[in-house]
C-alpha cells in the first residue's frame, strides 16, 4: 500500500509523493504541478503514489447524480463529426473550439465596407449567391425552388459522407435521420433568410428548415446550414439561435463551420415553431437578449 | 479486442476496440460509446460547470476530443472510461477557472441546486444499478470523512480551486488545508480499496 505521507515527515528530500493527492485532485499552482510531473518521470515511487491517488480520485466522477443530456446534443456532434470528415480526416481535423481560446465578442457593429453596407438601410437585397444578410441576425423567410435543392443537395452530401450502418436499431434518431425525417416530411416547412442587420456574426446566407411536427421533449427542431459572410474564426465557437417576433431568443445550438464558413446546426424549438421568425448568428457563451437585439433602424 | 471481425456489430465490442475503430474515422464506433457513456459525462460535467447549456457543450465537446484523439488512448494506462472522465473533468475545471476570472451571472452557480431542477430520462435499469450501487458507496466513503477534509476534496475536484485558493476562501493556513486534503484523500482511498472499489 502506497501511503500519502505527511509534508514534513515526507521521503528522502527531493520527493513529491506528499503532493500526489493534490496534484490528481488538481489542487497545485501550474508551476508546482509542473514541478511534481517532472519528477514522477524520473521517480518510480512518486509515480506510484500519483497513480494511487488518480485511482481515487477516478471515482470521484460517480458522484454526480445521473442526468440524461438532451437529444439533440447528440445529433449536433455527429452532424459535426459528419462536417469535419467531409473536409478532413480525423487525424487532420481542426482544433476543437473548446479547446481554443475563448472567442472574441464583438459588439454587434456594422463593418465599414462590404457589399452589405449598401442595404444598412433595407435596400439592395442581394441574389443568394451574394451575400443577403449584413449581421449574425437573420429573418426566416421562404425560399426559392433552387435555393431548397441547393440546401437538399448539401445535405446529401453530408449525410453521404457519413457512411453508417444505422438500421436495425432501437435507439434515437442520428443526425441523417432526423434531416431526413425533418426535410422530407409533409409537415416541414422550408424557409431561408432574407437579411438582416445585427449580431455578432455576419451571415451571407442562412437557410432553415424547420419541422413542425411536435416533438414530445422539444416542441419541433429546426435544421440551420449557414454560410459565413467573413471567414471564419480558427477555433471559435459559433452558435445560432432562433428568434421569436417579438425578438427574444429560443434555446441555441452550437454552429460548427468548416474552413469554407459553411456549417450547419441542428436548433431545438421550444414550444411550437411558428412563433419562432428569425435566426441570430453569434459565439457561445453570449447572451442572446444582448447580442441579438433588433436593429435601431426597425426591421 | 484486436482483430475482431469487421461484421460484428459495435455494440458487441469493447471500449477500447471501439475507440481505436473510432480514431480510425468509424462515427459508428464512436456513437456506440457516446450511447454507453454520455450521461455519466453529461452528470459528472454538470456537476462541475453547474449549467445545462454549458454542460451539453461540455458534452459535445468530450466526444469530439475523443474522436479527434482517440488515437492518443492507451489500454495499458487505464480504461477507455477513466480517460474519458479525465477529459471531462480537465474541460470543465478549466471552463469553471475561465468564469471565476470573468464573472458571470449568479443564476446558475449552486451545482446541486441546477441538478435538483434537472429531469433524468432514458435510463437502463442495468446502467441505473451498477451507478446507483457505486454512487452509493463512493458516498458512504465521503461521508465518513471528518467535514473539513470532504470540503477540501469537493472544493479541489468539483470546483477546480487550488490548495492556495481554498486556503484564501475558508481563511485557513495553507498547511491546514495540504493536511486536510492528503489525509481525507488517503482516508478515502482505504474505504474505496476496502470496497473493491477504485478502478472505474
Amino acid at each position: 500500500m502506497i501511503d500519502f505521507p505527511a509534508p514534513d515527515r515526507g521521503g528522502p528530500a527531493g520527493h513529491v509523493e506528499d503532493q500526489a493527492a493534490a496534484f490528481a485532485l488538481g489542487a497545485l499552482e501550474p508551476d508546482e504541478a509542473a514541478a511534481v510531473e517532472r519528477h514522477a518521470a524520473g521517480c518510480p515511487r512518486c509515480a506510484r503514489a500519483i497513480e494511487s491517488a488518480r485511482r481515487t480520485t477516478a471515482v470521484l466522477p460517480f458522484l454526480a447524480p445521473p442526468v440524461s443530456p438532451a437529444p439533440d446534443v447528440k445529433a449536433a456532434l455527429f452532424a459535426r463529426i459528419a462536417q469535419s470528415q467531409a473536409s478532413a480526416p480525423p487525424a487532420t481535423v481542426v482544433t476543437p473550439a473548446w479547446a481554443a481560446p475563448p472567442a472574441p465578442v464583438r459588439t454587434p457593429t456594422l463593418p465599414a465596407s462590404g457589399p452589405w453596407v449598401s442595404s444598412v438601410d433595407g435596400s439592395n437585397r442581394s441574389a443568394s449567391s451574394a451575400p443577403t444578410s449584413r449581421g449574425g441576425r437573420a429573418r426566416f423567410g421562404r425560399v426559392s425552388a433552387a435555393s431548397t435543392a441547393a440546401a437538399l443537395l448539401m445535405v446529401v452530401g453530408l449525410v453521404g459522407a457519413w457512411s453508417l450502418g444505422l438500421n436495425d436499431r432501437d435507439e434515437p434518431a442520428s443526425y441523417e435521420e432526423t434531416l431526413g425525417a425533418i426535410l422530407g416530411s409533409a409537415g416541414t416547412r422550408h424557409l431561408e433568410v432574407n437579411e438582416h442587420v445585427e449580431g455578432p456574426v455576419r451571415v451571407s446566407n442562412l437557410d432553415v428548415s424547420v419541422d413542425t411536427g411536435a416533438d414530445p421533449r422539444v416542441g419541433g427542431r429546426a435544421v440551420a446550414q449557414v454560410t459565413l459572410a467573413d471567414e471564419p474564426t480558427p477555433g471559435a465557437a459559433y452558435y445560432i439561435w432562433p428568434l421569436r417576433a417579438d425578438g427574444t431568443a429560443g434555446d441555441g445550438a452550437l454552429l460548427k463551420v468548416n474552413e469554407a464558413g459553411f456549417g450547419t446546426a441542428l436548433i431545438p424549438l421550444v414550444g411550437s415553431p411558428d412563433q419562432y421568425t428569425s435566426a441570430c448568428v453569434g459565439y457561445l457563451k453570449q447572451d442572446p437578449a444582448v447580442v441579438c437585439r433588433p436593429s435601431a433602424s426597425g426591421d | 479486442m484486436p482483430g475482431a471481425p469487421e461484421s460484428l456489430d459495435p455494440i458487441e465490442l469493447g471500449d477500447a476496440e471501439l475507440i481505436e475503430r473510432a480514431a480510425g474515422g468509424d462515427a459508428r464506433a464512436l456513437e456506440v460509446l457516446y450511447d454507453r457513456y454520455s450521461r455519466v459525462v453529461y452528470s459528472f460535467g454538470l456537476r462541475i460547470v453547474g449549467d445545462q447549456q454549458l454542460a451539453e457543450e461540455l458534452l459535445q465537446e468530450v466526444f469530439f476530443r475523443a474522436w479527434q484523439q482517440g488515437g492518443s488512448f492507451s489500454a495499458a494506462k487505464g480504461t477507455f472510461l477513466t480517460w474519458l472522465l479525465s477529459i471531462t473533468h480537465n474541460m470543465a475545471i478549466d471552463e469553471v477557472r475561465k468564469r471565476r476570472r470573468r464573472p458571470q451571472k449568479s443564476d446558475s452557480d449552486d451545482p446541486d441546486a441546477v441538478l435538483a431542477g434537472v429531469p433524468d430520462t432514458g435510463t437502463s435499469v442495468e446502467d441505473e444499478v451498477w451507478l446507483g450501487s457505486l454512487r452509493e458507496t463512493i458516498g458512504r466513503a465521503l461521508e465518513r470523512l471528518p467535514w473539513a477534509q470532504r470540503q477540501a476534496i469537493e472544493l479541489a475536484y468539483f470546483r477546480g480551486l487550488t490548495q492556495r485558493e481554498i486556503a484564501e476562501e475558508l481563511g485557513e493556513p495553507l498547511g491546514t488545508i495540504k493536511t486536510r486534503m492528503r489525509l481525507g484523500m488517503q482516508k478515502l482511498r482505504d474505504y474505496l480499496e476496502g470496497n473493491e472499489v477504485g478502478q472505474t
